[in-house]
């Protein structure tokens, strides 16, 4: 019970990693609505991020900032790729009326 | 002269001769549709007359020096290219002109341009397409039938074998349209196939019999006729074979089989009388003068195999006397003029299987000689007949039974037609006589060893009444034809044909009275000119003039001694049989039919009649046993093999095979992104399950001469490849340092046996769960062999 609460090692947070990108990869598979769908990029893009972190400072300690400046590009790069995504959403929102992907079938044959 | 390398335009003399009608073929059956009748025929004519002047070229310039200068058996070989080359096994496309193949070139190429020009008044009534067409095939034909007899080897006259047979369908079932005439021609194909089927078995057999012996000139090949006639392959042939039988017998019987098919004999002649169903000079060339004589050519070509078994000859003599006997009784009741004759032709072959199943090669060949006139004279002139009745306006042209008196109408076709019915009766000079003489006192004299005394006998005998028989049916078929009153109304309206038919006609009526004296019985004390022996001394350098006895002290020839007693009564003997059977047709039919024939047909002879009639239920018997059960059988391959596995299970259950993949990969190739994606991720859950993620850390050990050598897995990924190592060798649960001094920390490592404890305890730290793992083994030596990875393990947080 201690150990739990208190004495947090790196497998809690590779645990939590884990556990957020399969919450990411089961939001992608299971939810219709490309702006959840998009959501749960997000969320495995943190996860990816969140082991990133932990292995770093598992191997390199406190020195060297590689890692951590990867992180923080993924970040952006995330933020881009969520606001071209979301633009894409509200265009086919406007032609559509309807974000669910299952219907976006145009350019299936 | 240097004759193997005469050539015209680059390709050798020989290959020429067939290759002239085979472009003429070429030229009318894919251009014919152009040509009006008379580039057709100019161009059909021209090729096979150029054969003709090319083959008179070669005999008599290049083949006659060689005959000269004692060289007419070897002759002149020309090879064209190399066919086939495999192994031990070499083909040429080779050809042979000796002395044997001469004789046949000459009938082939000169009646073939006699028919051709023939055709051109017969078949003018075609229409211009069909008229080129049936000139394609005639050329085609002429072109196969000079391959097989000019070949060098088996496996080129087995292509001219197969071409002629080819032909004859193609002009059996010339008017296809006709679906009996097109059945004629598929039962020709089919019954020829037999034959022909045993004649590769025949062919297989020879090679497999004489591909290890080494003659003189192996680069020829070895089923080349001069290799296989080699002295050196003699051996090959006495080699025991079935039950102490020769080789040759079996290789010549099957061989033989070939020959009864192509040749209309007993049991495989029944498509022969149904090929009358093509145009009268297919009939008169290809079903009586040329192709058919093929197996007699074959046999006679083949004569050293044969002179080797005198098994194989008395199957080849008592198989032609049995065909020779049957088909002229089938020839009496026959009402349908070309019928008639072509059980003549089958019975006439009979009579040239017998001689050269009595080793009487000569003979054979002259009787093919004067056949090829007689006979294409007979079928030309039934041709004529034909011809003349339909113009009179009959609708049954070939049934003599409305004939009678046409000879007031047709001078010019009767003479030529009694000419040639007195050659093929035997009756002196003409030339039936002769040559139908030489066999029967061939039959007569000739003992081949080992065969009864009483054989040869028994087949002059036998060939005798055949005689008898011809002379009857054929005077029949005359009188019935040509005298009395008309029975019809379109017989007194028939009229005579046009010169190009009447010419041919009469060209043909003189050689089959004049050719007789080519062949002309040696005598003793009576010294006739050489011309009169002239076959005989032109073919002896060609055919096996002794029978095969190895060990024999002396070479037994094959012609026996003849007194000239024997051999003017042996021809007086014939004569009259001739004669006897021109008188009893004259006196049943010398006026058209009488009453005393209709009184025996009913009365005493009705059954006889009924059996030659119906062919002695021949196609009877073959429908019931060979093609009913056939149709059987292929109706319920139709219906199992076909409809069942095939069409239902093959191509139906690999439809549904496919079409069941297609069903499910539908379910997640559906163009659904999520779909894919869920896809992605099992696929990579599996690739994580086979790798070692899963598995405990351990280590594994191995006796090594006076070492162990240890080896650590702590598991795989980057905890396994981070984790901190110690080892504990001697067993005393503290981790242990080499003898430097250094801690053992790596996850190869190798330690003398001797300090080697009873266990070895490994400790991992895991960097990512900061756990301490405890692995500890037991250690056996157990001889130095390799001790199982997973014999013991714990593992302790």
């Amino acid at each position: 019970m201690n150990d739990i609460l208190f004495n947090v090692g790196y497998g809690h947070f590779l645990v939590l990693a884990a556990i957020l990108f399969l919450i990411g990869v089961a939001g992608v598979l299971i939810r219709r609505n490309a702006l959840i769908i998009l959501m749960s990029i997000e969320l495995m893009l943190n996860a990816a991020n969140m082991t990133l972190l932990t292995f770093a400072r598992m191997w390199g300690g406190t020195e060297g900032l590689g890692a951590h400046t990867f992180a923080l590009i993924v970040i952006g790069v995330a933020a881009a790729e969520a606001s071209v995504g979301l633009a894409i959403v509200v265009a086919v929102f406007r032609g559509r009326r309807s974000v669910d992907v299952d219907r976006l079938t145009t350019l299936r044959h | 002269m240097d004759t193997v390398n005469l050539k015209m335009f680059g390709i050798p003399m020989l290959a020429c001769i067939p290759l002239l009608p085979l472009v003429g073929s070429f030229l009318n059956l894919t251009l014919g549709r152009r040509f009006g009748k008379a580039t057709a025929h100019s161009v059909a004519i021209a090729a096979v007359g150029l054969a003709f002047v090319l083959s008179a070229y070669m005999v008599f310039g290049p083949l006659w020096a060689a005959f000269k200068a004692g060289n007419g058996g070897v002759g002149i070989e020309q090879t064209a290219y190399t066919w086939i080359e495999v192994g031990s096994f070499k083909a040429q496309l080779a050809f042979r002109l000796d002395t044997l193949s001469a004789v046949m070139i000459l009938i082939v190429t000169f009646i073939g341009s006699l028919i051709h020009i023939y055709s051109t008044g017969y078949m003018h009534h075609e229409s211009d397409q069909g008229y080129a067409r049936y000139f394609g095939y005639l050329n085609l034909f002429t072109g196969s039938m000079l391959i097989l007899v000019l070949a060098a080897n088996l496996p080129v006259m087995f292509i001219g074998w197969e071409g002629v047979g080819l032909c004859s369908f193609l002009l059996i079932g010339f008017w296809y349209e006709n679906e009996a005439y097109a059945t004629a021609g598929r039962k020709a194909f089919v019954v020829n196939r037999i034959g022909d089927f045993a004649f590769l078995l025949g062919m297989f057999l020879l090679f497999w019999a004489v591909k290890d012996t080494s003659v003189a000139n192996n680069a020829r090949g070895s089923l080349d006729f001069a290799n296989l006639k080699d002295p050196a392959v003699g051996p090959a042939y006495v080699q025991a074979f079935w039950g102490g039988e020769r080789l040759a017998a079996a290789a010549g019987i099957l061989l033989f089989i070939g020959a009864c098919g192509k040749s209309a004999q007993l049991p495989l002649f029944v498509w022969l009388p149904d090929a009358m169903a093509g145009p009268t000079p297919v009939s008169a060339l290809i079903h009586a003068a040329t192709m058919v004589t093929a197996g007699v050519y074959m046999i006679c070509r083949m004569s050293f195999l044969y002179s080797a078994s005198t098994t194989a000859l008395i199957v080849v003599s008592t198989v032609g006397l049995l065909t020779a006997l049957a088909a002229a009784f089938m020839a009496f009741a026959q009402t349908d003029l070309k019928k008639v004759l072509a059980y003549s032709t089958v019975s006439q072959l009979g009579f040239m299987f017998v001689a050269a199943g009595t080793g009487n090669w000569v003979a054979a060949i002259f009787h093919l000689g004067t056949h090829a006139f007689f006979k294409a004279c007979l079928f030309l002139g039934a041709g004529s007949v034909m011809h003349g009745m339909e113009a009179g306006g009959s609708t049954t042209p070939g049934d003599i039974t409305t004939m009678g008196g046409l000879g007031k109408h047709m001078r010019i076709t009767q003479i030529t037609f009694a000419i040639s019915c007195l050659a093929i009766a035997g009756i002196a000079p003409f030339s039936g006589f002769f040559s139908k003489d030489e066999i029967l006192g061939g039959a007569w004299h000739v003992h081949p060893p080992g065969w009864p005394a009483f054989y040869g006998k028994l087949l002059w005998g036998g060939l005798l009444i055949a005689a008898l028989g011809t002379a009857f049916y054929m005077w029949r078929l005359y009188f019935m034809v040509f005298s009395g009153k008309e029975r019809s109304e379109a017989a007194k309206h028939a009229h005579e044909s046009p010169l190009s038919m009447t010419g041919v006609l009469a060209i043909l009526a003189f050689f089959a009275t004049i050719v007789g004296f080519l062949g002309l019985p040696h005598l003793h004390d009576v010294h006739l000119p050489g011309v009169t022996h002239g076959l005989a001394l032109w073919l002896e350098p060609s055919v096996a003039p002794n029978w095969y006895m190895p060990g024999s002290p002396e070479p037994m020839h094959i012609m026996g001694e003849a007194s000239n007693a024997s051999t003017f009564g042996l021809m007086a003997a014939a004569f009259t049989i001739g004669l006897i059977g021109i008188g009893l047709a004259y006196a049943l039919y010398g006026k058209g039919p009488t009453k005393t024939v209709e009184r025996l047909v009913e009365g005493p002879l009705a059954g006889a009649y009924n059996a030659s009639k119906h062919k002695l239920w021949f196609d009877e018997i073959y429908d019931a046993i060979i093609v009913k059960p056939f149709k059987v059988v292929a109706s319920g391959l139709y219906n199992v093999a076909d409809k069942f596995v095939i069409d239902t299970v093959a191509v139906n259950g690999v439809a549904f095979v496919v079409g069941l993949f297609g069903r499910v990969s539908r379910w997640f190739q559906n163009g659904q992104v999520q779909r894919y994606l869920a896809g992605l991720v099992v696929g990579a859950a599996l690739v994580f399950l086979v790798t070692e993620c899963h598995q405990k850390p351990s280590f594994r050990y191995r006796v090594v001469g006076n070492d162990v050598e240890l080896h650590a897995e702590p598991g795989a990924g980057m905890a396994g490849a981070n984790a901190k190592l110690r080892w504990d060798i001697d067993g005393d649960g503290k981790p242990d340092v080499d003898p430097q001094g250094k801690p053992y920390d790596t996850a190869d490592i190798k330690v003398r046996a001797g300090d080697v404890g009873s266990h070895v305890t490994l400790w991992i730290d895991d960097p990512v769960t900061q756990k301490t793992i405890a692995v500890t083994r037991a250690i056996k030596f157990d001889d130095g062999a390799a001790v199982p990875a997973s014999s013991s393990s714990g593992v302790t947080p």
